[in-house]
C-alpha cells in the first residue's frame, strides 16, 4: 500500500473538520441547575445482579424524595434545593464499572456518587473517582481491600468482610449453640472474604467446622453441595453468600427433608429471601443483620413504615444502607458542603454522623465506621411466620 | 454496501480516522476516550482470536484465559517489581504465549468440536485457578491498586496518554496480524482451515502450524491483558470468564473472520454498544446472536464484507515468516520425458 503526500494532507484535512463537528456536540454534559442538585446511584441495574443496584437506587431515591417533600436541603449554603436521582448501570462488570465512573466525572452536574454493589467493581472504580474528586458513598461494597488505604473521596458505612464473617462465627458458636457447623460459600468475593474470616475465627474460639463447600456463580442447583454438607455430619448450615443463592439452598435444603438450623447473613436481609424460598422452607432461618427491620427506634420504624407505603414492599438491607448513606452525604451539605471538594472535606471533618437507622457512626481514618469494643455491628433476627422478626433464642 | 465508493476515498477516509483517533483525546470528554480505548483492547484481544478462528478455523472457547494470563502476569510484575513496562509486556505475551502454545499442542489429537470442549475447560479451569489462588491471584477480590506505568519516559497515568498508547499497540498488532495474514504462514492457516487433508497434501506441517498459530493468537491477547490492566489499573477474576471468552468469538464473527478490519468493526459494534445502549443490556446477547446466524448464512466476511471494505488481492509479503515455508527442497523441475517411466517395484509384502 502507498500513500501519497495528497491522501495524507485530504485525510487531515477530513479528520479535522471531523472533530470541529465534534466539538460542537461534545458539550452539553449536564451542570448544575438553578434549583436542584444531583446525585448518581452506580450498581448493576440489569443483569443477574440487577436488583442490588436497583436496591441501593430505592434506598437513595426514597431519601431524596424525602428531603425534597420537605422544602429541600433544610440548611447550609445549598439551602432549598431539591435532589435529583440518576442512575448507572455497571452490570457487575468492573470494565463497565470504570467506565460508568469515568462518565459520571466527566458530568459536573453529579455532586456525588452513592455505589458500586459488587467490590470489584467498587474497586476498579474507584480511583477514577478518587482522581477526579468525586465523593463516593459506599453502602454495600464490604471487602476489606477498599478501605485498606485511606482513600479521600471513599466512605464506606458498612462494616467489612472480616468483621461481618468473624462476628457471624462467633454469634454461631455462642448464642446460636452450633457444634459442627457446614459452611456454603459463593465464589465471589464477598462469600469469599466472609469464608476465610470465619473460618479463621471459628478455629480461634473453638467452633468445629465440618465442612467448608465453594459453589459457583450463576449455579442454580445446589443439592450436590447439600449432600455433602449432610454427609459431612453438619449440625447447622451457615450461609456465606447473598439472597439469590442463600434463597434456592435453603429451599433445597427444606425439599431434602434436611431439617438443620440455617444462618445466613447480612446480604440475605431482604424479604426477596422468604419470598423466593417460600415461607415454610424459610420459617427459623436465622438472619445476622446490621439492619433489623423491626426496630423500635423510631428512626428504622418510621424507615420501614413509610419507605413500604411508597415503594409497595419493605426495604431490604442495602435499600436501608444507602439510605442512611444519603443522611451522611446531606449532613455535609448542611455543614456548608457545596461541591465536590467541599462535601469530601466535610464528611472527613465532621466524622461523627447520627444517621437515622443505624444511629451513631464514626468514620475511622480510612473512612469506614469505627467498630465499638463489645458493641457487636450486626444483630440476630429469625424468619417466623414468612416474615424475618426478632431472634427469641 | 460501500463497494461504489472509489478506492482512493475510501483511503482518504482511512487516513482521516486515523488521525482523528490519534487527535481523540483533545477533543472528547474522558469517558469516549475511555470507551475508545476498551473498544481497542477488545480489538486487540479478537485479533489474537481471529488468527486462531477465522484464519485457521479452531474453534477456541477459552480465549480470555490467555488475555487473563497476560493480564494477571503484568499486574504481579508490577506490583512486584519495577520492571520497566517495556520489558513486562515482553514477559507478559511471552508467558501466554507458551500458555497458548501449550494449550495448542492438544490440537495435535484433537480437532473441531472436541478441540472447543477443551478450550472451554482450560477458560474454566483458569478462571478457577484465578478465584482460588489467594497469594498470586488476589484470589475473588483481584489484584487492586495496580501502579500506572511508564514507557521510555512515557508516563501513563493520564486516560489520555493510556489511550495514545493503546492505540499504537492496537496498531501495531493490527499490522502484525495483517503481514501474518499475507505470509506463508497465514495461507497456510487459510489452506487449513479449508481442507486439512489438501494442506497436508501440499507440504504443509498441519500440526506445528496448529501450534504456531495458538502461540501466536494468545500472545497477541496477553497483549491485550497488559492494555487492560494499564488502563484499569486493577484485575479481577469477573473479566476473564467464559463469558468474555464467548464475547470475543462474537466480535470475531460479527466484525468478520479473516479480515484485517474485522477485529476493530465487530468490537466497535459489540464494545461500543454495551456501553450506549445500556437499555438493551438484558437483549443485546439475542441481537447479536441473531446477527451471528445471519452473518454466518449469508456474509461470512462479517461487517467488513457487509462494507465491502475488505482487501482480498493475494500477498506480496512474505519475507518475515519464510522460515514456515514449507519444508524440504523446491519441487523438482519437471525432466521432459523421453520414454515412458519404468513400471515400479511392487513392494515385498504386497507380492507374497
Amino acid at each position: 500500500m502507498k500513500f501519497n503526500k495528497a491522501y495524507a494532507a485530504v485525510g487531515a484535512t477530513l479528520a479535522l473538520g471531523l472533530s470541529l463537528s465534534a466539538c460542537g456536540s461534545s458539550s452539553g454534559g449536564g451542570g448544575a441547575s438553578g434549583d436542584s442538585i444531583t446525585v448518581a446511584v452506580a450498581g448493576p441495574m440489569t443483569g443477574d445482579n440487577g436488583i442490588y443496584g436497583q436496591d441501593q437506587l430505592s434506598g437513595v431515591k426514597f431519601a431524596a424524595e424525602e428531603v425534597n417533600d420537605a422544602g429541600g436541603i433544610p440548611s447550609g449554603p445549598l439551602k432549598g434545593k431539591k435532589i435529583k436521582v440518576v442512575k448507572y448501570d455497571d452490570v457487575a462488570d468492573p470494565n463497565q464499572g470504570a467506565s460508568v465512573a469515568q462518565k459520571i466525572c466527566d458530568d459536573t452536574g453529579i455532586m456525588a456518587v452513592f455505589g458500586h454493589s459488587n467490590s470489584s467493581v467498587t474497586l476498579a472504580a474507584e480511583p477514577i473517582y478518587e482522581r477526579c474528586g468525586v465523593p463516593l458513598f459506599v453502602s454495600y461494597s464490604s471487602n476489606p481491600e477498599i478501605t485498606a488505604k485511606r482513600h479521600e473521596n471513599l466512605f464506606r458505612t458498612l462494616i467489612d468482610d472480616a468483621k461481618m464473617g468473624s462476628e457471624m462465627a462467633s454469634y454461631s458458636h455462642d448464642q446460636l449453640g452450633f457444634k459442627k457447623v457446614g459452611v456454603l460459600a459463593s465464589d465471589d468475593d464477598y462469600g469469599d472474604g466472609l469464608k476465610t474470616n470465619f473460618n479463621k475465627t471459628a478455629d480461634e474460639i473453638g467452633l468445629k467446622v465440618a465442612k467448608t463447600v465453594t459453589t459457583s456463580a450463576k449455579q442454580k442447583d445446589f443439592t450436590p453441595q447439600l449432600t455433602e454438607l449432610r454427609n459431612a455430619g453438619a449440625d447447622s448450615l451457615v450461609l456465606l453468600n447473598t439472597y439469590t443463592d442463600a434463597a434456592l439452598q435453603i429451599k433445597q435444603a427444606s425439599a431434602m427433608g434436611w431439617k438443620v438450623p440455617i444462618f445466613v447473613t447480612p446480604g440475605s436481609n431482604s424479604p426477596e429471601l422468604v419470598k423466593i424460598a417460600g415461607a415454610k422452607a424459610a420459617e427459623g432461618v436465622i438472619v445476622a443483620a446490621v439492619f433489623d427491620p423491626n426496630s423500635k427506634d423510631p428512626g428504622p420504624a418510621k424507615f420501614v413504615t413509610d419507605f413500604t407505603a411508597a415503594n409497595g414492599k419493605a426495604p431490604g438491607e442495602s435499600a436501608a444502607m444507602s439510605y442512611d448513606s444519603f443522611y451522611v452525604f446531606l449532613k455535609s451539605l448542611e455543614d456548608g458542603a457545596k461541591d465536590r471538594k467541599s462535601v469530601i472535606s466535610k464528611t472527613d471533618s465532621i466524622g461523627t454522623f447520627t444517621l437515622p437507622i443505624r444511629g451513631e457512626l464514626t468514620f475511622t481514618e480510612n473512612h469506614e465506621p469505627t467498630i465499638v469494643p463489645g458493641k457487636p455491628a450486626q444483630v440476630l433476627l429469625q424468619v417466623k411466620n414468612g416474615q424475618i422478626g426478632s431472634y427469641a433464642g | 454496501m460501500l463497494s461504489f465508493v472509489p478506492r482512493p476515498v475510501i483511503r482518504v477516509a482511512a487516513v482521516a480516522l486515523l488521525v482523528y483517533a490519534f487527535l481523540l483525546p483533545n477533543l472528547v470528554q474522558p469517558y469516549t476516550i475511555r470507551v475508545a480505548a476498551t473498544i481497542l483492547v477488545f480489538t486487540v484481544f479478537a485479533t489474537g482470536l481471529n488468527l486462531i478462528l477465522g484464519f485457521t478455523g479452531l474453534l477456541s472457547f477459552g480465549h480470555a484465559a490467555m488475555f487473563g494470563a497476560g493480564a494477571y502476569i503484568s499486574a504481579r510484575l508490577m506490583l512486584d517489581t519495577g520492571m520497566p513496562l517495556a520489558l513486562v509486556i515482553l514477559v507478559a505475551v511471552g508467558g501466554s504465549a507458551v500458555f497458548g502454545l501449550l494449550v495448542g499442542l492438544t490440537s495435535w489429537r484433537v480437532g473441531g468440536d472436541y478441540l472447543a470442549l477443551i478450550t472451554l475447560g482450560v477458560g474454566q479451569i483458569f478462571y478457577l485457578y484465578l478465584n482460588n489462588a489467594n497469594e498470586v491471584t488476589g484470589g475473588a477480590t483481584g489484584l487492586p491498586g495496580i501502579p500506572a506505568g511508564t514507557f521510555f519516559g512515557w508516563d501513563l497515568s493520564s486516560i489520555e496518554n493510556v489511550y495514545l498508547f493503546i492505540l499504537v499497540a492496537t496498531l501495531v498488532a493490527t499490522g502484525f496480524a495483517w503481514l501474518i495474514g499475507r505470509s506463508f504462514l497465514g495461507r497456510s492457516f487459510l489452506a487449513i482451515r479449508e481442507d486439512e487433508v489438501i494442506a497436508r497434501a501440499h507440504g504443509i506441517n498441519v500440526p506445528l502450524t496448529k501450534v504456531v498459530v495458538f502461540g501466536i493468537g494468545s500472545g497477541i491477547a496477553g497483549l491485550a491483558g497488559v492494555l487492560q490492566v494499564l488502563l484499569l489499573g486493577f484485575v479481577g477474576p469477573a473479566t476473564f470468564t467464559v463469558d468474555q471468552s464467548i464475547l470475543v468469538v462474537e466480535i470475531v464473527l460479527i466484525g468478520g473472520m479473516a479480515t484485517t478490519f474485522g477485529p476493530l468493526l465487530g468490537s466497535v459494534l459489540v464494545i461500543g454498544s454495551t456501553e450506549y445502549l445500556r437499555s438493551l443490556a438484558d437483549y443485546r446477547s439475542m441481537i447479536f446472536g441473531a446477527l451471528i446466524v445471519l452473518i454466518l448464512l449469508w456474509k461470512p466476511g462479517g461487517l467488513v464484507q457487509i462494507l465491502g471494505i475488505g482487501d482480498t488481492r493475494a500477498g506480496r509479503f512474505r519475507s518475515p515468516f519464510s522460515l514456515f515455508r514449507r519444508t524440504g527442497s523446491r519441487p523438482a523441475a519437471v525432466e521432459p520425458v523421453a520414454e515412458p517411466p519404468a513400471p515400479r517395484a511392487v513392494p515385498e509384502e504386497v507380492r507374497s
